[in-house]
């Protein structure tokens, strides 16, 4: 990776903000967090993250509605909702509300890491991806550029 | 013709001429002989008789008086029968009509010069008239008649004037005679006609009867009406007649007046044409006939045929009761002798009156008579019905009853005042756990109660008496053999007829099963409760949880290179802890939470298989599994397996020096069954009794939950557990469920 991958924290707990903030900087992400869902969404529309990691229940709205919210900011941010709540229908609403990925409380620190790192590295992957693809797309036209260019030359 | 003696002596006295005293003698004779007369024909033979041979008239005739003419009825010395007759007022004249109307002799010298003679024989030049008299009522006529001017002379006026006077003894005599016999018929008739009415039963027939007996007392027409309080006829049937066409009837019953009408013509107004109890009212009257300005009836008879009837007049006479009340009409009409009623010839048909009213009344009464006969036996008729009915039904009655009491489930007693038992209810004395019935009665009824209850029971029977009844009260019962039981008692009095309380049924439901549930139920709302509480409170610990977890992984990654071995140990039990705090949260949570099966096909053995993975079975514990993957089964599996986990693990914490599980399932019908035994160390009865309960652990360590989490999954799954253990020797546990639940998806709290 090239660039430090920037996280957004949504938790309305302190400690948790704290705890997390000290271990993913110390892995080397750079961290930034919300306490509410309202602070969340004014964040991610001025900073650019890669990454949020969002508790499902927040003060003033619900952390699936918060992805909502979140949805449209671009490029594509990993949203992943931390749930105290382990169920299966739950998580699926999670997913379906657009989560990525869904933790359980309390957080296991390895599983949390593992988690970010994956779906970070996706996140690189597609970026490479279409950062090639723009590449090719731009030499390619180019060439057409070029093509027509020459076209137009023998014509005139 | 002559016949005697002494009649050849008056002829011969005539003939000779003899003198007046003579002749006087011989009319005497006449006279004894007029008397002895049969008939008025003989009357009238023997009159010509004595006119021709005694008198020696050569022409004679005797005239009868009819209504109003004159008519010969026999005559001697003509040549040419004389059949005519002479008007009284005169229009055709007469010498007759004359003498009649003056009621004297009547002598002419020359009829040629008479102004009233009838050419009647031819040369009749002198007519003696004499009238015949009853009471100087005129009779008759005797009539002679001769050849010569001034033939008669005044001691043949005097000789007739005898004779007409013995002649009008004779037809008086005859007439005396005639109505004497008219009266004995009537009177044979009578007894006849009561005979006859007395026999028949039937009322019309009985007015009939009497209508007819009428008839035969010279009525040609009689109408007999039964009328109701206001004098009106109900039905055409009250209406009974004789001579009547059946047009008239009609007329009769179309056009008949009101009942008012009816009571007027007995009243006052009417009083004046009383005769006895018959009214007559004469159409001759002008208020009567002012009074019927449309007339009456219309006779049958014939003009001649009246005397001094009009066919206008009207009679009739209440049906009246002897205590006075009217009950019916007769009205007779058409004498057939013409005449005009008198008191005298009325008085046969009064006893009809009064014999129609009685019949009328009598009949009312056998009506009434018959209707309450009838009525009584049709009641005798239907009581014995009625008896097998009520029988049959109070029977029922009593067969129902009893079989609500058999069928209750509650204890029901029957006590006397004092509250010894009477009667009860099997299930009363089987309670009581009384060997039998019998033993049951004669009990007292506060033996029954629990000591401490009886001050109050005893209050409540006084509440009863004033009362009636006593609801839901909650007393402690007791068995036979001392033992005590919660029961709700219900009692009210009984009384008798006079409304006297002569007892109590006291209606007692055992309510053991009602209070354990109660019980149970307040225990559930408690653990509910709790159980809301502790998802709560571990919901929020995991928010710490994480940040613990967060911060010693922190110090665990930053400063693991400079930590001692202890320091590791100590962040090692850190994470161990947060583990250990977030199992008991997690269990918290399931005891809490509502169970919703997931169900699925599995099988015995894989559910066993999966538990004993989660369970980390220690090394010192052998497990024979010897389960089968047969049945499949239709189950929450990943709920099962959590039960199963509870249930190993506890047979492991229960080995802790090490022995053996053994598992294994068995088909059973519809049912599965899994059985769990452990040779550990077994519990107590005490322990026995308590390990359902929630929070309730003989460990160090947990929470208590697991066994009450494990029976809630296996309830849901509408199976049950069985726990049997000896000390020391090991415990059992058998898991049974249906392979295929009956309602999917089902779900128990």
């Amino acid at each position: 990776m090239s660039e430090k991958a920037r996280i957004l924290v949504v938790d309305d707990d302190e400690s948790i903000r704290k705890a997390m903030t000290a271990v993913l900087e110390e892995e080397g992400y750079v961290v930034d967090t919300a306490q509410s869902g309202k602070e969340a969404v004014e964040k991610c529309s001025t900073s650019h993250y890669n990454l949020a990691l969002i508790d499902i229940r927040l003060p003033d709205m619900e952390g699936t509605r918060l992805l909502n919210a979140m949805k449209q900011s671009t490029p594509p941010m990993v949203k992943i909702i931390v749930t105290g709540y382990p169920s299966l229908s739950n998580a699926i609403e999670a997913v379906n509300k657009g989560a990525d990925a869904y933790l359980l409380k309390p957080l296991v620190m390895n599983d949390v890491l593992k988690t970010i790192k994956e779906h970070l590295d996706k996140q690189e992957e597609a970026r490479k991806y279409s950062e090639g693809k723009v590449a090719e797309f731009i030499e390619s036209r180019a060439r057409e550029l070029e093509a027509e260019a020459s076209v137009e030359k023998a014509t005139h | 013709m002559p016949a005697s003696q002494s009649e050849v002596l008056a002829e011969s006295a005539a003939s000779q001429g003899k003198g007046l005293e003579e002749r006087l003698s011989a009319l005497n004779f006449y006279g004894g002989k007029l008397n002895s007369a049969n008939s008025l024909q003989q009357v009238y033979e023997l009159t010509l008789d004595a006119m021709e041979h005694l008198l020696g008239f050569e022409h004679a005739s005797f005239l009868i008086k009819d209504k109003d003419y004159l008519r010969v009825v026999c005559q001697r010395g003509y040549t040419e029968p004389l059949d005519f007759r002479l008007p009284l007022d005169g229009s055709k004249k007469g010498i007759t009509v004359r003498a009649a109307n003056k009621g004297k002799p009547f002598i002419v010298d020359d009829v040629t010069r008479s102004p009233e003679y009838v050419p009647g024989s031819p040369d009749v030049r002198s007519e003696l008239a004499v009238p015949v008299e009853i009471d100087s009522r005129t009779v008759g006529i005797l009539n002679v008649e001769n050849r010569q001017l001034g033939a008669f002379d005044e001691k043949d006026a005097t000789l007739l004037q005898i004779l007409a006077s013995h002649a009008a003894t004779a037809i008086s005599n005859l007439e005396k005679r005639q109505e004497i016999e008219k009266r004995s018929s009537q009177l044979t008739s009578l007894m006849r006609s009561s005979a006859e009415m007395i026999r028949s039963t039937d009322l019309r027939q009985r007015l009939q009867r009497i209508a007819e007996a009428i008839e035969e007392l010279g009525w040609r027409r009689v109408v007999i009406s039964v009328r109701n309080e206001s004098l009106q006829i109900e039905r055409p049937e009250d209406m009974v007649t004789v001579g009547l066409t059946d047009e008239e009837r009609q007329y009769l019953w179309d056009k008949r007046p009101p009942g008012h009408v009816w009571a007027e013509r007995f009243g006052q107004e009417f009083q004046r044409f009383k005769v006895g109890e018959f009214y007559h009212l004469p159409w001759s009257d002008p208020w009567v006939r002012q009074k019927f300005p449309n007339g009456t009836v219309d006779s049958h008879l014939s003009p001649d045929e009246m005397v001094d009837w009009d066919p206008q007049d009207l009679l009739y006479a209440p049906l009246r009761l002897a205590e006075g009340r009217i009950v019916g009409v007769l009205s007779v009409d058409d004498p057939i002798d013409g005449k005009r009623p008198t008191k005298e010839s009325l008085a046969p048909l009064e006893l009809f009156i009064h014999q129609s009213a009685v019949a009328i009344e009598n009949a009312k009464l056998i009506q009434q008579l018959n209707s309450a006969k009838d009525q009584i036996k049709e009641y005798a008729e239907r009581l014995e019905e009625k008896v097998v009915e009520r029988t049959k039904d109070l029977k029922e009655s009593e067969e129902r009853s009893k079989s609500i009491l058999t069928a209750s489930p509650d204890a029901i007693t029957v006590t006397d005042l004092e509250g010894n038992v009477v009667e009860c209810t099997e299930q009363a004395w089987k309670t009581y756990r009384s060997p039998s019935r019998e033993d049951f009665i004669g009990k007292n009824a506060f033996e029954l109660i629990a000591e401490r209850d009886r001050e109050r029971a005893r209050s409540n029977m006084e509440k009863v008496l004033n009362n009636g009844l006593v609801r839901n009260v909650e007393y402690t019962l007791l068995t036979r053999d001392g033992c005590e039981y919660p029961a709700e008692f219900s009692a009210s009095v009984i009384r008798d007829a006079s409304d006297r309380p002569i007892g109590f049924v006291a209606v007692t439901k055992d309510i053991s099963d009602r209070k354990r549930m109660e019980q149970q139920l307040l225990k559930a709302e408690r653990l509910a409760a709790i159980g809301q509480v502790a998802a709560m409170v571990g919901h929020d610990l995991r928010n710490p949880l994480t940040g613990i977890a967060g911060a010693a992984y922190y110090l665990k990654t930053k400063l693991g290179s400079v930590m001692n071995q202890r320091s590791v140990e100590m962040a090692e039990l850190i994470e161990k802890d947060i583990e250990y705090s977030n199992k008991i949260i997690n269990d918290l949570l399931d005891y809490s939470r509502e169970i919703r099966l997931e169900l699925a096909e599995s099988s015995p053995k894989s559910i066993v298989k999966e538990a004993l993975r989660h369970a980390s079975v220690p090394e010192n514990v052998h497990i024979a599994d010897k389960t089968k993957n047969n049945p499949k089964i239709i189950v929450d599996a990943e709920m099962l397996v959590r039960a199963f986990v509870n249930i190993v693990r506890n047979a492991i914490d229960a080995m802790p020096n090490g022995g053996t599980l053994t598992i294994s399932s068995k088909h059973s019908g519809a049912d599965l069954e899994v059985v769990f035994s452990d040779t550990g160390l077994g519990m107590s009865d005490e322990v026995l009794e308590r390990m359902w309960t929630p929070f309730f652990t003989t460990k160090a360590k947990g929470m208590g939950l697991g066994l009450s989490i494990c029976r809630r999954i296996v309830e849901a799954h509408n199976g049950k557990i069985l726990v049997s253990s000896i000390e020391g020797k090991g415990t059992t546990f058998t898991v049974t469920f249906p392979i295929e639940p009956e309602l999917p998806g089902g779900e128990s709290t």
